[in-house]
Order: C-alpha cells, then structure tokens, then sequence
C-alpha cells in the first residue's frame, strides 16, 4: 500500500563518534506505507543512523524533514510523537507484566486513559500474548519478549516505524510472526525503516532496501532496480552487495 | 506529556518493578531491621563491657577565676578519661550565672555534663575556703558519661585538695545529718583511717582508679542497682564505696533534662535505631538510584529517550523513586525501633517528619548521583560500599561521636559529612527533645539541604554528561 507521499526526507545525514565518522553524508527518504530496508553489516552504520532518526543522538549534521517540515526529533518531544522505535535489545521490563509493559509505554507516549485498554488489547493481540497478559515478562521466552519489545514501540500507533535489527537471535516461529506483524503494520498505512544484516529479511520485507557500507549509502532501490545497477537482472542481493561494496556481506 | 507526570509515570514504574524483586524488598526492609536489633541490643550494655574507654567530654565554666580552680581545671584537663572543654562566659552577659549558662548548653545538647566553679563562700572550712566550690550540671541520663565523670571529678579534687577532702566532707556530711560537734570530734580519729582507705582507693593512678570504679549501663541514677557487687573486706560494695565517696565530695548535683523525656529511653538505643537507619537508608537510596545504571545496561534507557518526554523527567523519576522507597524504609524501622526499644520516635511527630524527609531527601540525592557518576553497577556498589561505611563511621551512626575523643583534623571531617548532620538532627529531636525549628536542629537541616542542593546539581550534570551524550 506505499504511496508517492513522502514521510521522512533525510539529507546528508553525517555523524561523528569523537575523530571517527561512523555516518558520512546518507541521504535517503521513506515514503508513507512503505518498508525501507538499511542492509549491512555490523558497524556500517545502520544503527548510528536510525538512533539519529530517533532523536537518541543529538550532535548529527544535515536536514530532516517529515511530512516536508523540519524534523529535529533529539531536542522536539513533539516529533518524537510521530515515531516508534524499536531497539536491538529487549529493551522491556522483566520485573512487569506483558500488559503493565504497554501501559507504561502507553502512558509515557501520551495515549489517553480512555484509550489506553483497547490499544493495550489490540497491542497484546499483534504481539500474539493476550493469553499471557499478565505474566511476568521475566517468565517468557525469547521470542516472545522479541514480539513484546516490539509492540511496545507501537502502542501510540506511530506514523514512522523504526525498527533496529528486531529478529537478532529470535527462534523461526517468532521470526514469522515478526514479519507478519511488519506486513499487517504496513497494511495500515505505517511506514517502516528496518535495520537489518540478514540479506533474506530485506528481500522478503522491504519494499526499498539501502544498501550501506562503512558509513555509506552505496545505493538505494527495489531489488530489481539495485540487480539492474549492476547489469545483472537475475542477481541476488549477496551478488548485488558484492559488487557495490567489493566485499560479501557474509565476510563482514 | 509534561515533565513532571511522565517523572511520575516513571517512578512508577520503578516501584512496581522494586515491588515485584521479592528479595530486594526483603533485604531493605529485613538488614535494617536485623541491624537495628543486634545494635540496640549491643549498645544498651556497650558500656559494662571491657576494653578502652573512650574520653568524655566535661564542659567547664570557671566563674572563680583563682589559683585553686586553675590548678584543678589543670588536673581535669590531664585525666585521660576526660575531654576538658573550656566555657568563657561572655563579659557582657553580666546577668547570666555559670550555672544558667550550663543549663543552656545541656538543654539545648550542646553538653551533657557541665562543671561550674563558684567563687568560695565564708562558711567554708578556713583550710578550704579559697577551693571554689563545684556544681556539676548534667543531664541525669547520660549515665555512661556521669560516673567517668564524678569519678574523675573525686581523683582531682583529691588531688588538689589532700587528704582532707574525705574527712571534710564526712564531717559536713554528720553536721548535715544533726550529729552533734563533740560527738563528731571523738570519731576524728576512725575518720582519719577511712580517709586514707578513700585516697588509696580513687586517688592513686587513673588506671587503677578507672579498674575501681563501678561501671553502670543505664540504670536510673536514683535508684542504682549495682553491677559490679564485689565487696570490700569491709563489707562496703564497691558501688557503696563509690556511692559513699560522691556523698561526701564538696560538688553540687544539678540535674538538667527535657521535662517530656521518657525514663526508659536510654542514649544507647536512640543512638542505635537512628545510627542504623541512617546508615541503611543510604544502602538503600544507593541501591535504588543504580536503577538508572540497569536502565543504561539493560538498553531501556536508549527506549525512554526515544518517548515523547524530556530527558530531565526520566531523570526527577529516580528521585521521585528513591523518595518514596525511602518513606517506606523510614516508616518501617522508625515504628519497629520504636515498638521494639520505646525510643519515643513519635513524641513529636512534625519534627521527626521534617528531619526524616530532609535526611531521605540528602540521601536519595546522594543514590541518583552515585548512579549518574559511575559507569557501570559495579562500579557504583563498590564506591557505594566505601563511601557509605566511611560516612557512617565518620557521622557517628556506629557510634556517638560525642564519646569519643577526636584531633581537631578528624573532628573538622566527620562534621563534614552529611550522616553527621542526620544523627545531630535526630539526636536533637529524641535526646534533647527539641523541635525541628530550634537553632540547632535547624543548622543541621540546613546543613542537609546543602548536600542534597549539591548533591543534585552534581547528579544533573554527570547524568547529562554520562548518559545524554551520544
């Protein structure tokens, strides 16, 4: 369901840890009810990059623009609103239950009292635990905290999506009901900005995959569009990677 | 969301996840508990127990201003047992007595003993009449300070006044009791034998003197019972002798203390349920602010920053956390000490609120901002570890500093140190009984305010740099 409407323009994105520039001028934009993937390996720059977009990293050079204003999502509480971010850890509190959880993330994102229940309700369905509300989330499996840490960054039901390698070290039936719950989130209208080193993921999901290397967006494009920048149609993007980046993702 | 609610909704949080950590909640209510116990327990008999005394502290104002009060001041200032602190008394304040001016200073627990020499009277014996005459202020319940005190008081007096003391005062002592001057002369030579008994007894070196002395706990000085019930071959107790001794020595008893003061409370117990807890709440907070390090280690702080509140709220939310654990840790042992040791905690219930708040307050400041310098929860229990038991012994909560005897150096740092001004705060309110705003107890607040004022400053600023950067 993408349509044309751009959500988020980002331009000459650079970033320094210290003397290391660990993001150098990435320019990219997502469009509304689209998945974009970032594909690369470790320390390529990916994560720096949507922790930028989240506001979790103040100091970035560049512009950003969502919905065509000006987007400083670090120092705007306001435009944070508009995104849900994910993390890479299980960034969700052992010691609460599924349901306390999204109340408490429900609460900080400013959903209102009279709303909280059904969002909470629809939140534990996606994530497949209404029968385990109120568990300790301490009690769970991997997977299942997995698809919990991830319907916590939806419960205000954000326009932008962010989601930073959200299947690392998750079991092949959680991972599926991931996926699912990406394409049913899109489904509704949300876009999507998905971090990811697993080469099967961004072909299976994205609808764009950015392909980035060492700080570096090498190229940007549907599958199609990146086989047919190398000159090879029927290339996969482990061939695809190799030929923009000199390397295997695999070796990385 | 505004700082202040999305503060709460965080706090919140975190008390339902400190509730949920069964043995967390168990081991900051049940070690206090466990301490404060074996504390209170240890310290009501700390002083019949054996080894060193430490040195106690005897006030003294010289309204006589002679030769022979120097001379005994001089003997009190040599006893090891004694910490001998001079009192000028200020030339403008014609008006005010020595006696009035060491009232003050026990009421308002500045001292606990105070010995006022007065100008000598005629009706003296003419051998003694230029001996200024003693009248030692005290407060009745600091039994454990008293008899070092008079004990030290006798060997002085003896020594500067001879062998008459004892043959003076026990002839005052018949005068008194309507035996007649002829019967008096004829027992002068009986009177003579006892004296030299006395003299041996307390007037030799202050180690033997010290072993001689009866050592008492805290039962009521009216009413002793003895501890020490060696007799004499005389048959006199060791405690009789000592009795005996205090009767005929020429000092006067004043005793000075808050009329609302239980008889049962006893210094010891007050020290041990206020020293603990203290002590524990600063385990406690620390434990509770290192909940900002989990947040940081466990990648739901990455999380909380990226929702649609400031940073500065997350942040208030650990203060708000620790504040409220530190209610419930306060509310626990201040009604176990008291149902425990009948301290009278709750004799005055606005001060001890406004002294307990403010204590929470210095050490909950003090939880956040140990969790916001260190960089990992390592880190922080170790240097939570050091620095709460280096200001636990420092500010008195093991023990009172009032008894022991500290270089001018050592003393400067221990007043530095915020559990200092927590127990004088609390030693205020249950020993001295005086309320929240009297002078004292208001320095003391004050001087906890300014560590939490510092303390949060210092928490802000290491958060933002450790935690907001990057």
């Amino acid at each position: 369901m993408t349509s044309t409407r751009e959500l988020l323009s980002i331009q000459e994105l650079s970033y320094w840890f210290g003397k290391r520039q660990a993001v150098k001028g990435v320019s990219l934009n997502v469009l509304e009810g689209e998945i974009v993937g970032l594909l690369g390996p470790n320390g390529a720059g990916k994560t720096t990059s949507i922790s930028c977009v989240a506001g979790l990293l103040k100091d970035w050079t560049g512009r950003m623009q969502f919905r065509g204003t000006a987007f400083a999502p670090a120092t705007r509480a306001q435009d944070r609103l508009q995104l849900g971010y994910v993390p890479q850890e299980l960034a969700i509190y052992p010691n609460l239950t599924a349901e306390e959880n999204l109340k408490f993330f429900a609460k900080l994102s400013g959903v209102a009292a009279r709303d909280s229940k059904a969002v909470i309700a629809k939140n534990l369905e996606l994530a497949g635990l209404t029968d385990r509300r109120r568990d300790l989330v301490g009690t769970f499996s991997g997977g299942m905290q997995r698809r919990l840490n991830l319907a916590c960054g939806l419960v205000h039901s954000p326009a932008l999506i962010l989601l930073d390698e959200p299947t690392v070290g998750v079991d092949p039936q959680s991972r599926n009901h991931i996926f699912e719950t990406l394409m049913r989130l899109r489904g509704e209208g949300h876009s999507l900005l998905y971090t990811t080193h697993y080469m099967e993921e961004a072909q299976r999901l994205c609808d764009r995959i950015a392909i980035m290397h060492e700080g570096v967006i090498a190229a940007v494009g549907t599958r199609e569009e990146l086989a047919a920048k190398i000159g090879d149609h029927h290339a996969n993007l482990e061939q695809i990677f190799l030929q923009l980046t000199g390397r295997s993702l695999r070796d990385e | 969301m505004n700082t202040i609610a999305a503060a709460w909704v965080l706090a919140q949080k975190d008390l339902k996840s400190f509730a949920r950590d069964r043995t967390a909640l168990m081991l900051s209510l049940l070690v206090p508990i466990a301490l404060v116990t074996v504390f209170g327990w240890i310290m009501a008999y700390a002083f019949g127990g054996s080894g060193g005394m430490p040195k106690v502290e005897l006030h003294i104002i010289d309204e006589s201003q002679t030769a022979e009060s120097e001379k005994l001041i001089a003997q009190l200032e040599k006893n090891s047992m004694l910490k001998a602190k001079r009192v000028a008394l200020k030339n403008d304040a014609a008006s005010v007595s020595g006696s009035e001016t060491a009232e003050k200073l026990i009421r308002s627990g500045d001292a606990h003993h105070v010995l006022v020499l007065h100008n000598a009277t005629a009706e003296g014996d003419a051998t003694i009449a230029s001996y200024p005459e003693q009248t030692l202020v005290r407060d009745p319940d600091r039994q454990m300070e008293d008899r070092i005190v008079q004990l030290a008081l006798m060997q002085a007096t003896i020594q500067e006044q001879g062998d008459k003391v004892f043959v003076d005062g026990v002839e005052k002592l018949l005068v008194k009791e309507g035996m007649a001057e002829s019967d008096i002369k004829s027992i002068r030579g009986w009177m003579q034998d006892i004296n030299s008994t006395f003299t041996d007894f307390f007037g030799d070196d202050e180690e033997t003197a010290a072993e001689n002395a009866p050592v008492a706990g805290d039962q009521p000085a009216s009413n002793e019972t003895p501890i020490a019930s060696e007799e004499s071959a005389s048959g006199i107790g060791i405690d009789g002798l000592f009795e005996f001794a205090r009767e005929v020595m020429p000092v006067e008893m004043v005793d000075v203390a808050p009329p609302g003061r239980k008889q049962q409370v006893t210094f010891q117990q007050a020290q041990s349920v206020c020293g603990m807890s203290v002590m524990m709440l600063l385990f406690a907070l620390t434990s509770c602010g290192s909940v900002l390090l989990s947040e940081r280690e466990n990648g739901t702080l990455r999380r909380l920053f990226a929702q649609p509140i400031s940073r500065t709220s997350i942040l208030l939310g650990k203060f708000m956390f620790v504040f409220a654990v530190g209610v419930l840790q306060m509310t626990v042992l201040f009604c176990y000490g008291e149902w425990m040791f009948q301290v009278g905690l709750f004799r005055d219930l606005p001060s001890l609120l406004v002294i307990s708040l403010t204590w929470i307050a210095t050490a909950g400041a003090f939880g956040v901002f140990l969790a916001a310098v260190s960089r990992s929860s390592k880190q922080a229990e170790s240097l939570a570890s050091l620095l709460i038991l280096m200001m636990a012994a420092l500010g008195g909560c093991w023990f009172p500093l009032q008894m022991m005897s500290l270089p001018p150096l050592l003393e400067t740092v221990c007043k530095s140190t915020m559990t200092y001004w927590a127990m004088t705060g609390y030693q205020r309110l249950l020993w001295n009984q005086l309320p929240w705003y009297s002078t004292n107890t208001l320095i003391a607040l004050g001087w906890q305010w300014s560590w939490c004022l510092g303390l949060t400053v210092l928490a802000v600023y290491f958060y933002r740099r450790n935690y907001c950067r990057g």
